[in-house]
């Protein structure tokens, strides 16, 4: 309990820190078409709340983020299981994945954009990013399994499934979870950057595009913000879970 | 269960380990496999667990190894009883054999909060409790104080008289041999050089016992 307690003073530490420099920045710069002031802000943000078009935009980058996010995901649980249970593939695949690492996404986003349209674009560049991270991630949580323990259970000729719930899972899902929960923040910055970019319609990062477009800077900063938030909030549920998965293991 | 022969050759690249080592393994019997570090015992035990793949034959049937290893290799999210059910024991039988072996209070306990030994215990009952009618035992006791040797020496014989296996001990450790196996086989450079039978009445046997045979065990080893 005192853990919790001192994790949610460090945080409400660090929040205050971030608002001290916007106020310290806004002060600096002493122009509100660039820096608007903090209660501008607030109230931009005050506004959003209550507009349907902000939901409907919220939930359809929030749709897109989780469509990304469960095909990257569920590709780089297949792709490790059989790069784990077949050497010369992993061997196969690892100059792909380097080669998906280094691709540039958001300049592949243009090419994206010409093949398909704006509301897929940004599903497919935060795909490209996030399957090869996953994929690297979950393949090294498996080479991690202990094999003293997987020799065990083949010489002890333990069923499939009761190897994969009561070995395999319990050892990975931890880092897993941890993995799942970075690439869910990362996916949103990656989805709300392509929308803005392809300028993809009734988005957070089509709102974000036509805010800069009017200058309306307090909107801005508020889409900014929104999207730092729910960034946040994905992260800290996925490590909650992993936090969950590890104490009840251990 | 039957008889095992086996007539056996391993090479790890350039390295021969076994070339053509003809060995028997006698049914009901605890056999002992003596021998100096990289003589290639755990090799022996592996071929016998299906793990490591060599040229030669193991003639004979045995369905199922339970396999004793250094290390007691038990999974830390799952209890002592879990961890005994995962490997393919019957729990009707779990409760008297942990009362055997004195873990009875430890049943819903993870291995986290056993002591090395207790954790030893429960890999020997696994190996027993598993069904498997070839026990294979990897330097088990190798890691334990005295004190903790003895007892164990006595809960792997009580466990082997209630359940009548078939086992195959390798180790470097003289009296660990003289305290258990029916037979001890000594193993240097890829072959045999002393096969010896000992006469035993209970087991183990008392620290000390088995003095001529000692005497011929150490020859064996230690002669060129």
């Amino acid at each position: 309990m005192r853990t919790v307690w001192k994790n949610c003073i460090t945080g409400l530490a660090a929040v205050a820190l971030l608002v001290i420099a916007y106020l310290f920045a806004h002060a600096v710069v002493g122009n509100e078409l660039l820096v608007p002031s903090f209660s501008d802000c607030m109230k931009g943000l005050g506004g959003l709340l209550i507009s349907g078009g902000f939901w409907r935009a919220f939930f359809s980058t929030f749709l897109r983020v989780l469509c990304a996010f469960t095909i990257s995901f569920g590709l780089a649980v297949v792709f490790a299981i059989v790069a784990y249970l077949l050497p010369i593939f992993a061997r196969f695949f690892a100059p792909i994945v380097a080669v998906l690492r280094s691709v540039p996404t958001l300049a592949v986003l243009l090419i994206v954009l010409v093949w398909t349209g704006s509301g897929v674009a940004p599903v497919v560049v935060a795909f490209l990013t996030l399957f090869p991270t996953l994929y690297a991630g979950l393949y090294a949580a498996l080479l991690g399994v202990d094999r003293g323990l997987a020799e065990m259970s083949r010489v002890y000729r333990v069923p499939l499934k009761r190897r994969v719930f009561s070995l395999y899972l319990p050892s990975i899902a931890p880092l897993a979870l941890r993995e799942g929960a970075a690439a869910l923040g990362l996916a949103l910055k990656l989805v709300a950057s392509a929308e803005v970019l392809a300028g993809t319609y009734a988005s957070l990062g089509g709102l974000m595009q036509e805010a800069k477009a009017y200058l309306d800077m307090p909107l801005l900063f508020a889409l900014v913000c929104v999207t730092f938030l729910l960034g946040l909030a994905l992260e800290a549920l996925g490590n909650l879970a992993a936090l969950a998965v590890e104490r009840r293991a251990l | 269960m039957s008889d095992l022969r086996l007539h056996v050759s391993k090479r790890y690249g350039e390295k021969t380990v076994f070339d053509g080592l003809e060995m028997e393994i006698t049914e009901g019997e605890i056999s002992c496999v003596l021998g100096p570090s990289g003589v290639g015992k755990t090799t022996l035990l592996n071929m016998l667990a299906g793990l490591t793949e060599y040229e030669g034959e193991i003639a004979g049937e045995y369905d199922g190894v339970g396999y004793i290893f250094q290390e007691p290799r038990l999974l830390p999210y799952l209890s002592v009883e879990e961890n005994l059910l995962y490997a393919g024991a019957k729990k009707e039988e779990l409760d008297g054999v942990l009362e055997m072996i004195g873990l009875a209070a430890y049943k819903d306990k993870r291995p986290r909060s056993l002591s090395g030994g207790e954790k030893q215990r429960v890999s020997f009952a696994r190996a027993f409790l598993s069904g498997a009618e070839l026990i294979l035992l990897d330097e088990p006791f190798s890691s334990l104080d005295i004190a903790l040797k003895m007892k164990l020496y006595e809960v792997f014989a009580s466990l082997w008289q209630e359940k009548k296996r078939t086992a195959v001990m390798v180790t470097h450790d003289i009296e660990e041999a003289l305290a258990l196996a029916d037979r001890v086989v000594v193993i240097k450079g890829g072959g045999i050089v002393c096969d010896l039978r000992l006469e035993r009445g209970e087991r183990p046997t008392a620290y000390g016992s088995f003095a001529k045979e000692r005497e011929t065990l150490i020859k064996a080893l230690t002669e060129d």
